[in-house]
């Protein structure tokens, strides 16, 4: 809806006296501090009453906090100079920039992520989050900003060739990941993702807080720790990289998820922030620039379905 | 001229200052020897990097400031909690002595990783997010403040009765007794305590890691695990810790020997 | 001081013994600076005073004897309320506390205690000097944090009394460094720079080596012969004998005996005063 400029300004006016009154600010004439054609720039324009929203709280601190993973590259790891690389620190940071806001990073752990609930401690979830139904009851999930798929390494001395060998094994995974959902009971009744085989029959599951323990234990002898392991394709070409080759993929991937932004649903009301990210993700999908970014990181382009 | 007897305390007093001087050689020899030891097995079996750790490194040692922050504003907090807790536990008031004897029973009898995680994902649930570096601060504080409690009780009634009962007889109110006398005496025998719980702290602070405050132990643990190689940041983790507590405990021991200057040459009698 | 002065003291009968007239160095006339009226003390079943007065004039000095348990310190302690007796009155230079044996007084009696305790200044057996204040800063901690006196003021009379117990030298000493007996004049002085009105001293020399009791006494007799009051709990036959305008025998929370020492110490008359002096003479008492 558009609004003429007077009205605006009355608006504004009534805004700057409810705060100097101490009550409850609604947006003011600041829109001119965020970049022109940004999201906060956009939505603040409009003078609707935003203060119960997620967007308002964001565009009104001028900054926006998303959680990420300071030790998952080439997804996002944080480097010796203290700034986060990889393909979701790329697009996270682009994000914010669309919205009009500056990125605060929070570095909790990925089941906190996962659970919901974070109690403002965070705005939003950059970190190659896969769609399941389960997760969906405690987020809300923006449409995907790329296609991952699970698959599986085993020790180089196995005799195993296909998943099915692997019946009765230990598996691991991190804590909280679908690659730990998909060993445990597989994605066979799944709406959101797609499960080309079945986990092994009668796999039993063995969980660290995060997936490179699963690599560590191994390498540190703890041979007998778990006779495979499931994760996405980047991080097991990187483990049989760092590990100068004690492990081989197995086979092709297992199941393929779409992977999303996550905002938390018991947060304040998201509705205009889900809409202002599905745009972003879009308009990004179709410039070019997660594909670039895709490129870049991964060496190549996983944004496609 | 020497008398045989001058000529025998000489003697002795050499060969007391010799034995002495070999068992400082030794003492040094067996403890460069562990160091050696230790660095050797490290270096044989664990597979260290020289280059990834001198990248590791610099990261790592950026923690310093912020786990010296923490536990010291931590240990300020847990000294006025237990000044306060001690004070209540020696009340003559019902009230006090139970709010006091409460916090020191519960924060001493749960886990200290079970109080930062509720100031850290309780609280957010009734409304009030609290920054990491606050939860760490609270957490160790009132962790820490209860165990000092029973210290500076302690403390404050090692003080001899005689000195409140000249303190009274020079008619002192209990308050002033407290504030003239007492305390600046409870205060000597509290404050090795104070130290030794700093340096005590100093290392668990680390538990701050689990609510992802970027401290020493973080920042091993999130450098290493990107090359699969936490086992050398946790060794480079370790020995910063260690380094930090001999410093501080030395500066501890200067402390004390300043504060006991003046109750030094107790034994000299007129 | 008005207000502190208990209007019902006058009222109230007081148990002067026959025995107590006011010493050589009284000024005619003068009114008793200290009377204790039955005091009693209940330790649960254990009776440890039953019922001891005592009256002291200005100028006197007043020793107490007894064997070892038989309450002359609690009685001592009673007199500034370091003890709480169970029954009695206590006045000092016209402060009256009553016991109070149920805590049903307020703070009103706390602060009647702290303006008796003003008048009566106290030598422990143990110093109890503070340690962590040098000589100078002992004597004028109460001077200055109590009666509000300025700390030069404070000083200067510190200063005068640790000249007469001869230790000016160590003004600024602390008590670690000193010996028993330096320690012992030390509180004298602390004590004296309040300038009380009555000093209670318990066993003032029962902690110091022997070869030390000697420059303590020698200070406190100086004190009595200059006409201080003094209320002295000992064991020196000496100094009681030659310093003391009376003396009391304590046996058993009562006063069995009253009188000047020539009386009490050479010719006592109650058998239990009498086997006390016995065993005292043949442990080797130079009398």
């Amino acid at each position: 809806m558009r609004i003429k400029s007077t009205f605006l300004a009355l608006i504004a006016g009534a805004a700057i006296v409810a705060a100097a009154c101490g009550g409850s600010a609604t947006p003011s004439s600041s829109a001119a501090r965020f970049p022109d054609g940004s999201y906060c720039a956009k939505s603040l324009a409009l003078g609707e009453d935003f203060t119960k929203t997620l967007l308002w709280k964001v565009c009104d601190a001028g900054k926006i906090v998303i959680s990420t993973d300071p030790a998952y590259p080439p997804y996002s790891s944080l480097d010796a100079s203290g700034e986060y690389v990889g393909f979701d620190s790329d697009t996270a940071r682009e994000v914010a920039k669309r919205l009009g806001v500056t990125v605060e990073w929070a570095t909790p752990d990925w089941s906190a992520i996962t659970a919901g609930n974070w109690g403002g401690r965070w705005d939003l979830s950059v970190g190659s989050m896969t769609q399941t139904d389960d997760r969906a009851l405690v987020v809300d999930f923006v449409d995907p900003y790329f296609y991952e798929s699970g698959y599986v390494i085993v020790p180089v001395t196995s005799t195993a060739a296909t998943v099915a060998d692997l019946a009765g094994k230990t598996g691991c995974a991190g804590e909280s990941t679908t690659h730990s959902t998909w060993i445990e009971k597989g994605y066979a009744d799944s709406a959101t993702v797609v499960q080309f085989n079945a986990p092994p029959v009668g796999a039993k599951l063995k969980t660290y807080k995060t997936d490179h323990m699963c690599i560590e234990a191994y390498l540190s002898g703890r041979t007998n720790d778990w006779d495979f392991m499931a994760q996405s394709k980047e991080f097991l070409e990187a483990a049989i990289t760092e590990s100068n080759g004690k492990f081989k993929i197995l086979g092709e991937a297992n199941f393929a998820g779409q992977i999303s932004f996550a905002l938390d649903k018991s947060g304040p009301s998201d509705a205009s922030m889900l809409a202002a990210l599905n745009e972003i993700v879009a308009a990004m999908h179709e410039d070019g620039t997660l594909s670039g970014f895709s490129t870049k990181n991964l060496g190549r382009d996983v944004t496609k379905p | 001229m020497q008398t045989d007897a001058q000529q025998l305390a000489a003697a002795v007093a050499a060969d007391e200052a010799r034995r002495s001087g070999r068992w400082q050689l030794r003492f040094r020899i067996v403890w460069g020897a562990i160091v050696a030891l230790l660095i050797l097995f490290i270096g044989v079996s664990l597979n260290v990097e020289i280059g990834f750790i001198s990248t590791a490194a610099p990261f790592i040692l950026q923690g310093i400031g912020l786990t010296l922050l923490v536990s010291s504003v931590s240990i300020v907090l847990a000294t006025i909690l237990a000044a306060i807790g001690a004070l209540g536990r020696l009340s003559r008031s019902a009230l006090l002595n139970a709010i006091a004897s409460f916090y020191v029973s519960f924060f001493r009898g749960t886990p200290l990783i079970l109080q930062l995680l509720f100031w850290y994902l309780a609280l957010p649930q009734v409304g009030i997010v609290l920054d990491p570096v606050l939860c760490a601060i609270f957490a160790l504080g009132m962790n820490y403040g209860a165990y000092m409690t029973e210290i500076f009780r302690a403390g404050i009634q090692a003080v001899p009765l005689g000195q409140r009962e000249a303190a009274a007889a020079l008619g002192m109110s209990s308050r002033t007794a407290f504030i003239r006398i007492i305390a600046p005496q409870a205060f000597r025998i509290i404050v090795p305590a104070i130290g030794n719980d700093f340096v005590a702290m100093l290392k668990d602070s680390a538990l701050a890691s689990t609510v992802s405050l970027h401290e020493i132990l973080w920042r091993a643990q999130n450098i290493g695990a990107q090359k699969f190689k936490t086992l050398q940041t946790f060794m480079i983790a370790a020995v910063v810790y260690w380094v930090l507590t001999i410093v501080f405990t030395a500066v501890q021991n200067r402390i004390e020997r300043r504060l006991s200057a003046g109750d030094r040459n107790r034994e000299v009698k007129g | 001081m008005s207000s502190a002065i208990d209007p019902r003291s006058a009222a109230t009968p007081h148990d002067v013994h026959p025995a107590e007239k006011p010493g050589a160095l009284v000024k005619p006339g003068a009114e008793p600076v200290l009377k204790a009226t039955r005091i009693a003390k209940w330790f649960g079943d254990n009776h440890v005073l039953r019922g001891a007065s005592i009256t002291v004039w200005p100028g006197e000095t007043v020793c107490i004897l007894g064997r070892s348990g038989s309450g002359k310190s609690t009685f001592l302690r009673s007199l500034n309320f370091l003890e709480e007796p169970t029954d009695g009155r206590v006045e000092i230079d016209g402060v009256v506390v009553e016991a109070d044996p149920f805590h049903t007084a307020g703070v009103a009696r706390q602060a009647q205690i702290r303006e008796a305790r003003l008048r009566a200044g106290m030598v422990f057996q143990e110093f109890n000097l503070f340690p962590h204040l040098s000589v100078i800063g002992n004597c004028i901690e109460a001077p200055v944090h109590v009666k509000g006196m300025a700390r030069k003021e404070a000083e200067a009379i510190a200063e005068k009394y640790l000249e007469k117990v001869g230790l000016i030298d160590k003004r600024d000493e602390y008590p670690s460094r000193l010996s028993g007996g330096q320690r012992q004049r030390v509180a004298i002085a602390r004590a004296l720079t309040m300038q009380p009105k009555v000093l209670l001293f318990d066993e003032p020399t029962s902690a110091l080596d022997p070869t030390l009791v000697g420059e303590v006494l020698k200070v406190m007799a100086d004190l009595a012969h200059e006409g201080r009051t003094m209320i002295v709990v000992t064991h020196e036959m000496d100094f009681a004998h030659e310093a003391a305008d009376r003396v009391y025998y304590m046996d058993q929370g009562e006063f069995a005996e009253v009188g000047p020492p020539e009386q009490v110490i050479d010719a006592p008359k109650d058998p239990r005063t009498k086997e006390f002096l016995s065993r005292f003479r043949t442990l080797g008492s130079k009398k």
